[in-house]
């Protein structure tokens, strides 16, 4: 299978609100697909359709190749979402351990799995301590954790870099990069658009609901290589309202 | 399966992090301590007054733990966003509210059983004569109720906010409890439309009633058949499923 993600003519209406008006993706396999639009666009409703927390109002969605609401097809991924407070009364270690244990997961397995991640986020000195005395940022690392509990074949993430400081970024950008190495998906939606340009192979950009641009980042830069991502986003995005 | 016992084993966890069990545990064995103090003094019939009244405590408290612990459940995950992350996961949203409604009902049950262990031995040490099989029978009967409760707390979280859950889980079930056995009489008494509305209350809602056995044990009277109990374990089952089911209903379409 060539694509692990493949959206078509997707739409999704919130009462009187077209959120996502046609919107058709595809992901390749072992590729970083960076997707990026402005504050509305129809970003964290895509990333829920490909989750299945949301029912196209038209439209397909398919995760390796099945539906997401089947759980095999969930079983497959990892899920960063912007902002989770997750359960306040426990520590790093006990988040783990119960979403280790939604995958059925052996304790032993378990266990060692959970020192490599904390140790791979850089919260090992702080594992055993309750989520409640953590910053936003140390929360944010142990929501990469989770996402990365089972080894999923492709990552999801919902603005990754959010209230982490440029160290931690660094190091979410070597890890995203190693996962890659390992043939691993990884589809991001993110506002930090130099983080975008440093590490995706390809990219799509959306404006209220709809497609505006897609491609490989080469491709879609195209001849705009002297541009950055960013004044190319702009330029692109003020485009598109000009023509609407 | 992994996932409801999982999801499960949060919810218990979360009733032995938080402060109101112990706070619970404390008063009621500073109440059975008490009770139990005046039998030093020979006023036997104090003591089971007393005694009584620790009973109800315990049924009392382990009734409000339950309900709160049911009813803020599934608002707590929209509003800590963890439900995203959850159900993102190979998760069903069946599984999910049975893994939330066992882990309530286990949690209630095992407060429950704490406080009735205090209960039972505060009783045997002051050398009370009581019948094990209705010992034993006020204690099942009790975990039917915690389970019709935590079902019913946890179909109404899919609707309600937690304080407006609690509050209506709370009042319906002592509503029930007090006026249930006389509601049908009483509603006889009424004009035709609240006559209906009345009976019609006694037909659908769940008789807690039936499951307290405080009186039989506190006075020794007579345990009850085993026909009964079988029949009361499928009336709380049946409850219990319907409420989830209907938790389930708003729950299998919701936007998250």
């Amino acid at each position: 299978m060539d694509h692990v993600v493949e959206i078509k003519n997707l739409v999704v209406d919130y009462h009187h609100h077209r959120a996502l008006d046609g919107l058709s993706l595809k992901v390749r396999k072992g590729e970083i697909f960076g997707f990026i639009g402005p504050n509305g666009a129809g970003k964290t409703t895509t990333i829920k359709a490909l989750l299945g927390l949301i029912s196209p109002t038209q439209g397909e969605v398919l995760l390796h190749g099945l539906p997401p609401s089947r759980p095999e097809a969930r079983a497959k991924i990892g899920f960063l979402p912007e902002e989770a407070l997750y359960y306040r009364f426990l520590s790093p270690v006990e988040i783990l351990s119960f979403y280790g244990e939604i995958f059925g997961m052996p304790k032993k397995v378990l266990k060692g799995r959970i020192q490599n991640l904390l140790s791979l986020v850089g919260l090992s000195d702080v594992g055993n301590r309750p989520i409640h005395t953590f910053s936003k940022g140390m929360v944010q690392k142990v929501s990469l954790a989770q996402a990365l509990i089972h080894e999923p074949e492709t990552l999801i993430l919902d603005e990754p870099t959010s209230g982490l400081d440029p160290l931690a970024r660094m190091n979410l950008r070597k890890i995203l990069t190693d996962l890659k190495k390992e043939g691993r998906t990884i589809f991001f939606s993110s506002h930090e658009l130099s983080e975008v340009e440093l590490i995706c192979d390809s990219i799509a950009i959306i404006k209220e609901g709809r497609l505006v641009k897609a491609g490989l980042i080469h491709e879609v830069l195209g001849a705009h290589k002297d541009l950055h991502l960013e004044r190319f986003f702009l330029e692109t995005i003020r485009g598109e309202g000009g023509k609407s | 399966m992994n996932a409801v016992l999982a999801i499960a084993k949060l919810v218990i966890k979360e009733i032995f992090r938080k402060k109101d069990f112990y706070v619970a545990l404390i008063l009621t064995g500073v109440i059975l301590c008490y009770a139990a103090s005046l039998k030093f003094y020979n006023v036997s019939n104090v003591v089971r007054y007393l005694m009584e009244i620790g009973l109800m405590l315990i049924f009392l408290f382990s009734v409000i733990l339950t309900a709160a612990l049911a009813a803020r459940q599934y608002p707590s995950e929209i509003q800590n966003r963890t439900i995203q992350v959850l159900l993102a996961k190979p998760v069903s949203r069946a599984q999910f509210v049975a893994g939330k409604f066992l882990g309530a009902f286990f949690a209630g049950a095992m407060c429950f059983v704490i406080f009735y262990i205090l209960f039972m031995a505060v009783t045997k040490t002051k050398a009370e004569a009581f019948s094990f099989v209705l010992a034993f029978q006020t204690f099942y009967l009790f975990l039917l109720n915690l389970l019709v409760l935590s079902a019913m707390a946890c179909g109404f979280s899919y609707y309600l906010t937690t304080s407006a859950n609690v509050s209506i889980t709370l009042v319906l079930y002592l509503l029930i409890s007090t006026y249930g056995p006389g509601l049908k009489e009483a509603s006889g008494k009424l004009f035709w439309i609240n006559r209906y509305l009345g009976e019609a209350c006694y037909y659908v809602l769940p008789h807690f009633e039936f499951f307290d056995l405080r009186q039989r044990f506190i006075h020794h009277w007579s345990p009850l058949s085993a026909n009964l109990v079988i029949f009361l374990t499928l009336y709380a089952l049946t409850y219990a499923s319907f409420f989830l089911w209907l938790g389930w209903l708003k729950f299998r379409k919701q936007i998250l």
